[in-house]
């Protein structure tokens, strides 16, 4: 009998957080409402994030910026040739950004960052088809950045930021065993990481409307040591699968390349970006569990991420001294294959509108509004390791709210 | 006013900005669903785990089909199920069973529940029912007056109205329907060859006519379903022929017992059972096989099998299973060859049992194979469809429709579907 208890592939399938869609561009909310398009322009601290040689060009000599949103994000899934629909119950997610900067003379800049670059909440209905691939993930990223920035000359700034990465992950999924009385079996993942990289940019202002500057920004490779695993089984299978277990993981982030051109003239200004999200990093999931059993094994699931480019469009009007009003536009590409699309990251290419604007209180003081709506193109593909296939499609409400003090 | 119509406008905007996947299209194609049929015998009707009871058929794969056809038209569709989960009382569960030696082992074991008086109740109004269900049912059976004496899961069903199985075709006016006989050449299988006989081919066909001459009368189409190899079945192998382990003393003792057969002798190790094959008693050959039913405490305990030949009903000698082969194969032809005829779609039962058999289904992160227990698509009792089972059925005639009469009918999605409960 015992060979009844072979049980093929009951554990943590597959596990990824990172997509597209976790990475979250909500590093400004000035700039969130021009399209997040911020890599060659310097408006206030968040341009230690997008272009640390901009920085030092920077309106004020000491500033603090601070922003908040809430993310409300919604896929619905359709099976294929199916009238089995579903749809996530995400839980709001809330990113947000402190910058802190101070001029140590004119032609040097320094400043502490802290932000989450990346980050995803994704949680479907209880019970949902694609239970055995996910049921909840959430991740969250912290990075802090000491940042510095020179001034070469008026035309010319180069920056750079260490960045000290905090993430922590966790994961949820259910186990294919029934039982009589209906009970919910499952299996999660927690676990938490620190890591470092760092972001370099320069900053050209070759002509007098127009400037340009280029970002790299490093991946970060979190090792996940120790992680919990938590196995909620039939008492029945004790043996075959230990309650309580731990893991070790890899989970890489990618970095990025950043290009851009901005164009100011009177009351308007006007920038175009080019990122690169070197996201091929992300080939294969592995996880590995303290504990292997027939039926708890090592983790190595095909990701075969692809690079993947965002272009961004904003545009700045000077109203009054009272008021400025931003927009924007986002074409934001995924990374993740046709046949290798796992709904624990329902990301799909996707277009988004952005506006906002800041209301200037004082001459120091600005509260900075946006708002962007993120729309996927739907999209029918499918995981093919597990053969789940379906149609999502994913649609983002990004409400934001901030302050800006600066000293000029 | 300036500042409300902005409002409205802004608010319009974002109304059905959320989500929105496109229509998927889906069609009855050449066929009406109003009225949809179901008629099935053993393996269709939802009987498994030993047993035909509530959530079973309720996820049988007529039912499930029922659900799907629900997006593309169908009306009305009556039930008369079990009222509960035990249904007449031969359910069985994963669970421990002590046997004579006192030797506990995880094996399906009977459900303790009471029997409900209330199972054997006939349907109290006489509404047209949908969906059939008889476990034993043969096609000749349709036509017999006097099944309720013999089945009672036939019993059960009766309305006023109903004389025989082939009044709930009558009654029902089916636009659609969907068959699956088993039974014809099953009953004589579980039997171990014993009992009534395989239905001949001639009778077979006559009456497969009368039945889709009736139901073709009023339906725009329906699907009929092979009879699977059902020999590869777990029902008919989990048990091996040559399961009997002796000791040298056993051995020499159970030789002295057949000191004048000259057709039986033991050996120490593994030795194949003695059965009683018409007047001879005889080892059992490696093709022979035992079946789930067998009482393996007499087995163990009693020497049955060993010092006591089995008993024909209890195995399938090889002449009975190729008789039961050549059957099976002759009656799917008449299958065909009427599913033709009538212009009907046919479900080839085999092509996805071989899938199951060998490569299995990988879906939705589960796996699904023809394993006992863990492998999803049977019971408990190794030869009908679990609830998940079924649910791959009911794809399989939904596709047969699909493909037939150019429709597009919703796929049912068997993770969705429990199969064999472990103990908790």
């Amino acid at each position: 009998m015992k060979r009844l208890l072979l049980f093929g592939c009951l554990v943590m399938g597959s596990i990824s957080a990172f997509a597209g869609g976790s990475q979250v561009s909500l590093q400004s909310i000035k700039l969130q409402a021009m399209g997040h398009a911020g890599t060659a322009i310097s408006l206030d601290g968040s341009a230690m994030f997008f272009n640390p040689g901009a920085f030092v060009f920077g309106p004020n000599r000491y500033e603090i910026t601070l922003g908040a949103n809430g993310i409300f994000a919604q896929t619905h899934y359709r099976a294929v040739n199916s009238n089995y629909t579903s749809q996530t119950q995400n839980d709001m997610s809330t990113p947000f950004n402190f910058y802190a900067g101070a001029s140590l003379n004119d032609y040097v800049k320094v400043g502490l960052g802290v932000y989450n670059p990346f980050g995803s909440a994704v949680k479907w209905e209880d019970n949902w088809k694609g239970r055995y691939l996910i049921q909840e993930v959430s991740l969250r990223s912290f990075y802090i950045q000491p940042t510095i920035s020179f001034k070469v000359n008026d035309w010319m700034g180069i920056g750079f930021g260490y960045v000290h990465a905090l993430g922590d992950v966790y994961l949820e999924k259910d186990i294919p065993v029934n039982t009589s009385d209906g009970k919910r079996y499952y299996a999660s993942l927690t676990g938490d990481a620190q890591s470092q990289g760092f972001n370099a940019g320069i900053y050209l202002k070759p002509f007098k409307h127009i400037s340009i500057g280029a970002t790299y920004r490093s991946g970060v490779n979190f090792e996940l040591e120790n992680g919990e695993a938590l196995f909620v089984r039939p008492e029945f299978l004790e043996d075959e699968i230990p309650k309580e277990n731990s893991f070790d993981g890899f989970l890489p982030l990618p970095s990025t390349y950043a290009f851009s051109v901005a164009y100011e003239k009177d009351r308007w200004l006007l920038a175009l970006e080019y990122d690169l999200t070197q996201w091929e990093v992300y080939d294969t999931l592995r996880i590995d569990f303290e504990k292997n059993t027939d039926l708890v094994e090592d983790i190595a699931d095909p990701k075969l991420y692809e690079n993947a480019f965002q272009i961004r469009v904003g545009l700045q009007y000077l109203l009054s001294s009272k008021f400025t009003l931003r927009a924007g536009y986002v074409y934001d590409r995924t990374p993740i294959q046709e046949n290798y699309y796992s709904p624990e990251t329902p990301d799909m290419n996707r277009s988004a509108l952005t506006c906002g604007g800041s209301i200037h209180l004082t001459p120091s003081i600005d509260v900075d509004l946006s708002y962007s709506y993120v729309r996927g193109q739907e999209y029918t593909t499918s995981y093919r390791p597990e053969n789940f296939s379906g149609t999502y499609q994913t649609v983002a409400n990004v409400f934001s709210f901030g302050f800006s003090f600066g000293i000029e | 006013m300036k500042k409300i119509s902005l409002f409205i406008i802004v608010a319009a905007a974002f109304a059905g900005c959320g989500p929105e996947l496109s229509d998927p299209g889906f069609s009855s194609g050449n066929l009406d669903a109003n009225r949809y049929l179901t008629m099935n015998a053993t393996m269709g009707s939802g009987f498994q785990d030993f047993e035909l009871y509530v959530t079973a058929e309720t996820n049988s794969y007529g039912a499930i089909m029922a659900r799907q056809l629900e997006s593309v038209g169908r009306g009305e569709f009556n039930t008369h199920y079990m009222v509960d989960d035990v249904g007449f009382g031969k359910r069985r569960e994963l669970g421990t069973s002590v046997d004579c030696n006192g030797d506990s082992s995880l094996a399906p074991v009977l459900m303790g529940t009471p029997v409900n008086s209330q199972n054997f109740n006939s349907p109290q109004d006489s509404a047209v029912i949908h969906q059939i269900g008889i476990p034993g049912l043969r096609v000749a059976d349709m036509f017999n007056s006097n099944l309720d004496q013999a089945n009672p899961y036939y019993g059960r069903m009766q309305y006023s109205g109903i004389e025989k199985p082939l009044d709930f075709i009558i009654q029902a006016k089916a636009s659609l329907f969907t068959l699956w006989f088993t039974d014809d050449v099953l009953n004589y299988s579980l039997a171990g060859g014993t009992g009534s006989s395989l239905t001949a081919e001639a009778d077979f066909e006559a009456n497969l006519d009368s039945v889709l001459n009736r139901l073709t009368i009023t339906a725009t189409g329906g699907a009929l379903a092979t009879i699977p190899d059902f020999m590869n079945y777990p029902y008919f192998n989990l048990i091996p022929g040559d399961a009997l382990v002796l000791t040298q003393d056993q051995a020499d003792m159970l030789n002295l017992l057949y000191i004048l057969n000259p057709e039986v002798s033991f050996q120490e190790g593994p030795n194949y059972f003695v059965i009683q094959d018409g007047n001879t008693q005889r080892h059992m050959t490696s093709e022979e096989r035992l079946m789930l039913s067998l009482n393996l405490d007499s087995v163990k305990c009693e020497q049955y099998g060993s010092a006591t030949p089995f008993a024909d009903v209890d195995v399938l000698t090889e002449a009975e299973i190729s008789e039961i082969q050549d059957r099976r194969i002759a009656l799917n032809n008449i299958i065909r060859a009427k599913a033709d005829e009538y212009k009907l779609a046919v479900v080839e039962m085999d092509e996805l049992m071989l899938t199951l058999f060998n490569e299995g289904i990988q879906t939705d992160g589960i796996s699904i194979s023809a394993d006992f227990v863990t492998g999803g698509f049977f019971s408990l009792d190794g030869l009908n469809p679990s609830q998940r089972g079924h649910a791959l059925i009911a794809n399989e005639f939904i596709e047969a429709l699909n493909t037939k009469y150019q429709a597009k009918i919703p796929l049912a999605n068997p993770v969705n579907f429990p199969s064999v409960f472990l103990p908790n």
